[in-house]
């Protein structure tokens, strides 16, 4: 007896597993994590509390399917502490991060995966690694977005909203179009909840937008064509144009900074940007994609000068080599 | 050899009388040819057993979780419901037993659906309690074996079995939950006051994403053995022949009846075989033939009070298999004990016989028979008070009473095995069936007590 060598190596192995991936490996889900998916999904609550009592609700809903996987590869190797050194530096005082996943519903297994408001750290790099990145999509230049937008309308209880009537975020990442409708038969596959008929997409993003601010985020310049137009139409200017998705986490930070108030312009989101290190470069690419939401918050601000065209073409070459 | 009858199953439980480590896996292995069994049964303790068989051509095994007969061609392993599975360390040992020519370990092994589960937040919470304990640590393993059975016990709901692991999605909820509540445990620790490993047990704790994987490591230890029903593991148990019941620890750590707080949460005793039996729907009365295993002398791993602990027997009496590197702790040896051995002998219950390994150590130490002990307060004594009923309390102070006891011992060293044997046989009313003189099953010699027992001219060639 006191042995114990196997259960040793066992758990050594499964440590040592970690350690030894590498980076793209990240993201280990081969389908959908028990954890994440809606079937039978209540509400995601963001609330207040001791830590954190002004908490903010901020959804992220990133389209995963194959052309769309390296946002969230982006947000879980670099990103992500970026975007809440951004939020707590701009003075956002308690965002609390949730994680969805959002494929097609009509050809992928994964469609739709939903995590949990967060307010630290690891508990958002666990959600958002624990997205599984199905990779499919199908060929009708579609994807299930609607989803989010009805989960976030239908699913979520946000205190920021309740106690404050503030409204919370939701961010959708996509390049492709919405359907025109949430099914009703695909709420009840995979929900499980029984809906009278099928919601017009216009429909659930109006539901969503009583308790958020609802954006559309398009990871670069040649992916606008496809998709831009309808998404304006469907959110104005909260429609916001990317010049690299390396950008989608600043962006998103300088939205909510913006919308917040908590910096009073694109001047004073630069000045945060920069004093965290963040390249000229790359700053003049967030501030570009948000010129337009930001002219919206204060008309009378004073336009940037449009970029050049080598600021607006993708920078990084990863990017071009994957799907260029 | 005589035959067993075709329709009829034998048991057989070799029950353990010592602090551990007398000789479970060299009889089990020995039993399990002798008498041509089908199925050895693990019915207590977790994978933190080692139970070393050594066979006569060198190959050598630490049976941890796969019962000590697997070298015999076809010899199953029955892993009883109030065992504590590690599935990722039955892969580890599945492999090393391949490497030693058992290659379809795990087709021979059936696992209780209801079996408890170990998981590596388990042993890293056990880990983290036994250095909390500092000076007063228990002896753990550091496995996580107890940790399994205390949340089972704490936290029923949480505790994960084997047959959750059908389900990924159940078993997944009930580790993290699991793993959340050890985690809150723990909150208050300053792990870098406690040891210098301790932070990297508590990061197994923190580890969000170690659920998922360890399941996804589970996975193909319950491809290659699902999880068997109460009807599989009846039927297996009443196919003729013999089932050898393979007790893990002895007696002396047992969870009522050892030496509290240096203990083991596992139960060892007839009471349990029998239990496992009657689980499976047989009606184990007079069918069980219960042997007590003892080795020639005392040892004891790691902490816990040992009143016959001699330092001077270490460099005499050799350990191969037994490191005191990591966990379990210094290894010590001491001498035969007649006041543990009967109450090993009440804790245990009614025996049919013993079995004694080490024999060949009588000629190689000048082991001495202790007969009693000197009190802290200057009485004598020679049998230790028993509880009827569980009670801590009671343990608690005999563990106090044995820290300051001074052995008593015969004059002389104990001249011969057959003396030896002798004075076992007295002390405990029971015959010794088989006496081991050497590591392998072929050191095995029966000990047939109607003549005289003097099992030299059995006695293998080195």
């Amino acid at each position: 007896m006191g042995y114990g060598n196997y259960s040793h190596a066992a758990h050594t192995a499964l440590i040592a597993d970690r350690a030894a991936k590498p980076g793209s490996e990240v993201f280990t889900q081969t389908a959908t994590h028990p954890l994440m998916n809606p079937h039978g999904l209540k509400v995601r609550e963001s609330r207040d509390n001791a830590d954190h009592p002004n908490s903010l609700g901020i959804a992220f809903a990133l389209d995963v399917t194959g052309s769309m996987g390296d946002i969230p590869q982006t947000l879980a190797r670099r990103e992500l502490p970026t975007f809440m050194k951004l939020l707590t530096d701009c003075g956002v005082a308690d965002p609390q991060l949730m994680f969805m996943a959002i494929g097609d519903a009509n050809s992928d297994q994964a469609s739709l995966q939903v995590g949990q408001f967060e307010s630290t750290a690891p508990l958002m790099d666990q959600w958002l690694t624990w997205s599984y990145l199905e990779g499919g999509g199908g060929g009708s230049g579609e994807e299930s977005y609607e989803l989010a937008f009805y989960v976030m309308a239908q699913h979520t209880d946000m205190d920021c909203w309740v106690k404050r009537k503030k409204r919370g975020y939701l961010f959708v990442t996509g390049d492709e179009l919405p359907y025109p409708a949430v099914s009703r038969r695909q709420v009840e596959g995979l929900i499980g909840e029984k809906l009278d008929e099928d919601i017009p997409i216009e429909e659930v993003i109006a539901a969503a937008a009583e308790t958020c601010h609802l954006f559309f985020l398009i990871p670069d310049a040649q992916r606008r064509r496809r998709c831009e137009p309808r998404w304006r139409e469907l959110l104005g200017d909260h429609v916001i144009c990317m010049d690299s998705p390396d950008d989608a986490c600043a962006v998103a930070a300088g939205i909510v900074a913006l919308t917040e108030k908590a910096v009073p312009d694109l001047d004073g989101l630069a000045r945060v940007m920069s004093a965290t290190g963040m390249e000229k470069q790359r700053v003049n690419g967030v501030l570009h994609a948000l010129d337009g939401y930001a002219a919206l918050l204060d008309p009378h601000a004073p336009r940037r000068a449009p970029p050049s065209a080598a600021g607006s073409a993708p920078r990084s070459s990863w990017w071009k080599r994957l799907f260029g | 050899m005589t035959t067993t009858s075709a329709t009829t199953t034998r048991y057989v439980s070799l029950l353990g009388l010592g602090f551990g480590d007398c000789g479970k896996g060299l009889f089990t292995d020995h039993l399990c040819g002798e008498l041509q069994a089908h199925t050895v049964v693990r019915f207590n303790g977790g994978a933190q057993a080692g139970h070393n068989v050594v066979l006569p051509d060198g190959r050598h095994h630490t049976f941890s979780q796969f019962g000590a007969g697997s070298f015999h061609a076809g010899v199953g392993t029955v892993l009883a419901s109030p065992v504590a599975v590690h599935p990722t360390a039955l892969r580890v040992e599945a492999e090393a037993l391949r490497q030693v020519g058992v290659g379809d370990a795990f087709s021979r092994l059936l696992v209780d659906a209801r079996c408890r589960v170990t998981t590596p937040f388990h042993q890293a919470a056990g880990r983290l309690r036994e250095w909390a304990r500092g000076a007063s640590a228990h002896g753990s393993c550091g496995v996580g074996v107890g940790e399994t059975v205390r949340q089972a016990l704490a936290e029923p709901e949480l505790a994960l079995r084997y047959g959750d692991l059908k389900s990924p999605a159940r078993a997944f909820e009930k580790l993290e939950a699991s793993r959340m509540s050890l985690r809150r445990g723990f909150a208050a620790l300053d792990a870098a006051s406690l040891h210098a490993e301790a932070a990297g047990e508590l990061a197994m704790l923190e580890d969000a994403s170690l659920s998922q994987r360890w399941l996804e490591a589970a996975a193909p230890c319950l491809r290659q053995s699902p999880p068997a029903s109460a009807d599989e593991i009846g039927n297996r148990l009443s196919r003729p022949g013999t089932v050898v019941f393979e007790g893990a620890q002895g007696v002396l750590l047992d969870e009522w009846r050892g030496f509290h707080p240096h203990t083991s949460w596992s139960t060892i005793s007839t009471v349990a075989v029998e239990a496992v039996l009657r689980e499976a729907g047989i009606e184990p009365a007079m069918r069980v033939q219960h042997l007590g295993v003892l080795r020639s002398y005392l040892t004891r791993h790691g902490a816990g009070p040992f009143p016959t602990h001699d330092a001077g027997l270490d460099k005499l009496l050799a350990e191969p298999h037994n490191a005191e590197a990591g966990w379990q702790g210094v290894f010590r040896r001491g001498h035969p004990d007649a006041v543990l051995l009967r109450y090993a002998l009440a804790a245990t219950g009614p025996l049919d016989g013993l079995v004694a390994s080490h024999l060949d150590a009588v000629d190689a130490a000048p082991l001495r028979w202790c007969t009693g002990y000197r009190t802290a307060e200057g009485a004598s004594l020679d049998a230790l008070p028993f509880s009827n009923a569980p009670d801590l309390g009671h343990q608690q102070a005999l563990t106090r009473l044995l820290q300051g006891a001074q052995p008593l011992y015969e004059p002389g060293r104990i001249a011969t095995a057959d003396e030896w044997i002798e004075r076992v046989q007295a002390a405990s009313g029971l015959q010794v069936r088989y006496g081991a003189f050497g590591p392998t099953r072929r050191a095995v010699v029966r000990c047939l007590h109607h003549r005289s027992r003097s099992p030299h001219h059995d006695r293998p060639t080195p």
